[in-house]
């Protein structure tokens, strides 16, 4: 073998070892937005749920309409378009996925002060739909991590770093968990 | 205290060769420690006292009888048959021999005649000792699981393990022998179970033979929770284990946050977010816990049409009556069984399937 093929056979070598990972970074892209677009699926069924629940919500709940009128905003707001190949887009409309779980928290748990209301039924089978949905959001956002996860090792990690700037993909963002869920429980606030 | 629980104080009834020669022993025959009281062991037979006092007392006499009979009838059998122990391995060892002088045309004629006279032999002699544990199991098991809730039990199960087949679980199999088929219900979770023991003919040089593929628990559990795909849990097979099962399952491999489950199992499913949503990782955890309940014993889950089917390979039958060679009083079929049936609830309890939300 002399060195003229030994450098084609290296070359070679190299795109084969090149496409495997390009392949890899498009299977992997692919698959953020396969999950990505599971995250939708559950946050429409969650958004579909809402006004059910605001709508119960509003005949005893006199005093939380600040509550309520920034769960019906950050409705809206989480339902808009926005562009699934902009890292930056997912990120702003995760994060008012996660003030959406964060301001509903916030009104079940004041459901609890209001007996007449925690009592109907109507609102009990509301809430049980509910935290299914939620359920299934957090299915949703561990599979969308588990994807993330592997697409940003995939292009952060030598030769992906190259192969991810010439496939035009970069990194995208992991759906975390809202601040709310994250804080420390203060359980005398909730045992009375 | 679970694994204790499970995993001690079993009688193997008659099952084994040394049961059977204890037979020999004519005071097998007496019927004293009858009119007996039961004695509640733990938190599994709480309150089973009265119960055994009102449903299983009274028939203690009429099954003391019948084991008596049965006892006395494989008793008499053995002895006659006595001689054969020593004919049957004289003409054996004379066929071996005959054999090893021809070794191009060996077979193994020899080692198969005893194996099959001495098969026959114990089938004949254990014959009204089955039929008796098959009384025990079809007129007082179902009495026994009447204490903890509306159970039907048959000893009987045929061709049972079919409609199991395609999901992926179960190794491929010539052979199958189910028995003991429980059906109830727990907690509002429905439950069927039978153990089965599948064998598939495997080819060794010029003879086949059967070979156990899989011995042990099918159960099969409703869940309080709505799915529409597959998932299935395995044990880790290493790398290229796992390659050939998805492929075979044509299901995607899912990967999971919990690195000690991903050591122990391998999950695959034909919808990422649903595998997800019934492994939620508390659910990982206590699958975890259940795998060292049955000390490692290889537990393999399918969640397919809203219910779990779960497979535990076991060392030997459980539902089984106590020893022919003791009087009899349901004492340890009662235990036995309590004991079982407690550590499926424990599946039950421990999985939280009857618990409507994901905690």
């Amino acid at each position: 073998m002399d060195a003229y093929t030994l450098i084609i056979a290296i070359g070679a070598a190299l795109i084969v070892v090149l496409y495997i990972w390009y392949s890899r970074i498009v299977r992997n892209k692919n698959q953020v937005y396969e999950a990505l677009s599971g995250i939708d699926v559950q946050l429409k069924n969650r958004s579909n749920l809402i006004p059910n629940i605001l709508s119960i919500a509003k005949k005893f709940m006199e005093h939380e309409r600040e509550l309520i009128s920034s769960v019906t905003k950050l409705r809206t707001q989480s339902t808009a378009e926005y562009d699934s190949g902009d890292a930056q887009a997912v990120k702003e409309h995760m994060e008012l996925a996660s003030a959406l779980t964060s301001e509903m928290g916030k009104l079940m748990i004041s459901v609890e002060a209001y007996p007449e209301l925690k009592s109907d039924q109507t609102m009990q089978q509301a809430q049980l739909s509910y935290n299914e949905v939620e359920t299934k959001i957090a299915a949703a956002r561990r599979f969308y991590n588990s994807a993330v996860s592997q697409l940003n090792n995939s292009i952060e990690i030598f030769p992906g770093n190259i192969v991810a700037r010439y496939a035009n993909v970069s990194s995208m963002p992991f759906y975390e968990a809202d601040e709310g869920s994250k804080a420390p429980v203060d359980a005398s606030s909730i045992l009375g | 205290m679970l694994q204790q629980l499970f995993f001690s104080g079993r009688k193997p009834g008659t099952q084994s060769f040394g049961q059977l020669f204890k037979l020999y022993n004519k005071s097998i025959l007496k019927s004293d420690k009858l009119n007996q009281s039961y004695s509640e062991q733990g938190e599994w037979d709480k309150g089973f006292s009265d119960h055994y006092k009102l449903h299983l007392k009274a028939l203690v006499d009429e099954f003391e009888k019948e084991r008596v009979s049965a006892a006395s009838s494989a008793r008499k059998k053995l002895i006659r048959l006595t001689p054969l122990f020593v004919i049957i391995p004289v003409i054996g060892w004379q066929l071996i021999v005959w054999e090893l002088n021809e070794p191009d045309d060996f077979h193994g004629m020899g080692l198969y005649f005893i194996g099959l006279s001495f098969a026959a032999t114990t089938w004949f002699i254990r014959r009204s000792v089955v039929a008796y544990q098959n009384t025990i199991k079809n007129k007082i098991f179902p009495r026994i699981l009447s204490f903890i809730g509306d159970f039907t039990f048959s000893a009987e199960v045929s061709d049972r393990v079919k409609q199991f087949k395609d999901i992926g679980l179960l190794p491929a199999y010539s052979t199958e022998a189910s028995e003991d088929n429980i059906i109830g219900e727990y907690k509002g979770v429905k439950i069927e179970l039978f153990e089965t023991h599948l064998q598939k003919w495997k080819k060794r040089g010029k003879n086949s033979r059967l070979v156990t593929v899989f011995n042990g628990l099918i159960i099969n559990l409703s869940m309080n929770k709505k799915f529409s795909g597959k998932t299935l849990v395995k044990q880790d097979k290493g790398s290229v284990g796992n390659w050939f099962s998805k492929k075979s399952a044509k299901l995607e491999n899912v990967k999971l946050e919990d690195p000690r489950f991903e050591r122990v199992f391998e999950v695959f499913s034909s919808d990422q977010i649903e595998a997800r949503y019934l492994l939620t990782v508390s659910f990982m955890e206590r699958l975890l816990e259940l795998d060292e309940i049955y000390d490692n014993a290889e537990i393999q889950l399918c969640f397919e049409n809203n219910n779990l089917l779960m497979l535990i390979p076991l060392r030997k039958p459980i539902f089984e009556p106590g020893p022919i060679t003791e009087p009899e009083d349901f004492i340890d079929d009662s235990q036995n069984l309590l004991k079982e049936m407690y550590l499926i609830f424990q599946i039950i309890e421990t999985l939280k399937l009857n618990m409507e939300l994901n905690l």
